[in-house]
């Protein structure tokens, strides 16, 4: 092998020792017993197919049931509404990443996400994936709370978004999207008001021009709310419960009121959505209990739907051309 | 005569969340630490009340309409009043208009 250049050498180094600690993670389990006791996830972390999903949910039951073992070796791709979805079920329920035991995955891009946060969580520093020399990770930024005060680490994300837009009005009006949507989980997400945590990914596309944030909440779920959240008049119009759960979230997003039933309340989702429909080839995503329903100026009616199992929570994920000067 | 309030600068560049127990920077806390204080001096000085957004980055709606049309939910001011003393200076045309709506929606509902 011809090594000229530096970076040649430095990446044939690394890819050395990488290969190394693979190979230890392999054989770890011999020194500790580990076998047959491991939880095996599916390769991807994903929540849009169904065999996938149902085994991503049944991977977090059996750590739910006191199973803190993960075997992450096959484990080759971690989707943001996917991974996020873990995260905030095991942080949520677990109490802390800190109590898995983690069998490293054979994928260095899932290796190092998975370091970055579990260095995150034992130092109690917000996660910050910029530092890693991989462009898949280099790009994301995880950030978690429960009040809707963002850390000073987040101006990095208004930079980005206001170099990145044409104008004042659309920074300031996704922006203030992204704010509304986390005010939306601590105020309408949770029955228990102590515990109105929310995660969210965010991540900065320098190459393609866009931005992506996923946020999500372990609160009631959308489905849930909306039968709360209806009028008598409302109800005496629709059976809820025989409806499905993607309908229930197509109603929550043009419904006016929340759980409290007042009236000047509610408006948060629909000040999300109107981003989706203002900004060209923008998606939002939104995944709630059974129901997946997506919107758009490209709204993709096929993948709308329902699925077998539930999630508990919702994650609402978004997809945002930026369009202005690189 | 004006008397002037910069968002950013006099409270936080990233207001968000309705209610103090929501987070630091709330609707809630806006009002009733410096926006209540500042229309007060206002109207006894009989002065116009310039609130500048320029250097706010976020104002979700519901931190606009707790600060603002909580202030009339409150009783402390009627719509008509706030609407008159009241100028707002932001590169957001939008917030204009949903501050004024939420004032005025809550001078409606307080009726």
């Amino acid at each position: 092998m011809k090594l000229d250049k530096p970076r040649d050498r430095y990446n044939n180094h690394r890819r050395y020792f990488d290969n190394i600690a693979y190979a230890r993670s392999c054989t770890s389990h011999k020194k500790n017993n580990y076998d047959g006791s491991w939880i095996k996830p599916p390769e991807y972390f994903l929540l849009h197919k169904e065999n996938i999903r149902s085994k991503l949910i049944e991977t977090l039951d059996g750590v739910l049931n006191g199973n803190r073992k993960i075997d992450f070796l096959n484990v080759s791709a971690l989707y943001p509404s996917g991974f996020i979805y873990f995260l905030s079920y095991i942080d949520y329920n677990v109490l802390s990443l800190k109590n898995i035991i983690a069998r490293q995955s054979k994928s260095i891009t899932v290796r190092q996400m998975l370091n970055y946060i579990k260095e995150g969580y034992l130092t109690g520093a917000c996660t910050n994936f910029k530092n890693s020399n991989n462009e898949m990770i280099s790009k994301w930024r995880f950030y978690s709370g429960e009040s809707a005060t963002f850390p000073e680490d987040y101006d990095e994300v208004e930079d980005f978004i206001r170099n990145h837009t044409k104008s004042d009005d659309d920074f300031l009006l996704i922006n203030s999207a992204i704010s509304e949507a986390v005010t939306n989980v601590i105020n309408h997400a949770y029955s228990n008001k102590n515990n109105n945590k929310w995660w969210m990914f965010v991540g900065l596309n320098e190459v393609d021009n866009r931005l992506a944030v996923v946020i999500s909440d372990q609160g009631q779920s959308i489905p849930v709310t909306v039968p709360i959240k209806a009028t008598d008049r409302v109800k005496k119009w629709f059976s809820f419960e025989k409806m499905s759960d993607h309908d229930l979230i197509r109603i929550a997003t043009i419904a006016s009121r929340t759980t409290t039933g007042l009236s000047y309340r509610g408006k948060g989702l629909k000040q999300i959505l109107d981003i989706s429909k203002s900004i060209e080839n923008s998606e939002v995503h939104i995944y709630s209990r059974k129901g997946l329903c997506c919107f758009g100026t490209k709204h993709d009616e096929k993948n709308t739907m329902d699925f077998k199992t539930p999630i508990s929570g919702t994650i609402i994920s978004w997809l945002l051309p930026l369009g202005g000067e690189n | 005569m004006t008397i002037y309030l910069d968002v950013a600068k006099d409270f936080y560049k990233r207001p968000a969340a309705r209610c103090k127990v929501d987070g630091k920077y709330s609707g809630e806390e806006f009002r009733e630490g410096i926006l209540t204080k500042k229309i007060q001096e206002a109207i006894d000085s009989n002065q116009q009340l310039e609130i500048d957004f320029s250097g706010v980055t976020m104002a979700g709606s519901s931190f606009l309409d707790e600060a603002f049309g909580g202030i009339v939910r409150s009783k402390k001011i009627s719509s008509k009043l706030l609407l008159n003393i009241l100028t707002i200076k932001t590169k957001k045309e939008s917030w204009k208009f949903e501050i004024i709506k939420y004032i005025e929606d809550a001078g409606k509902n307080k009726d």
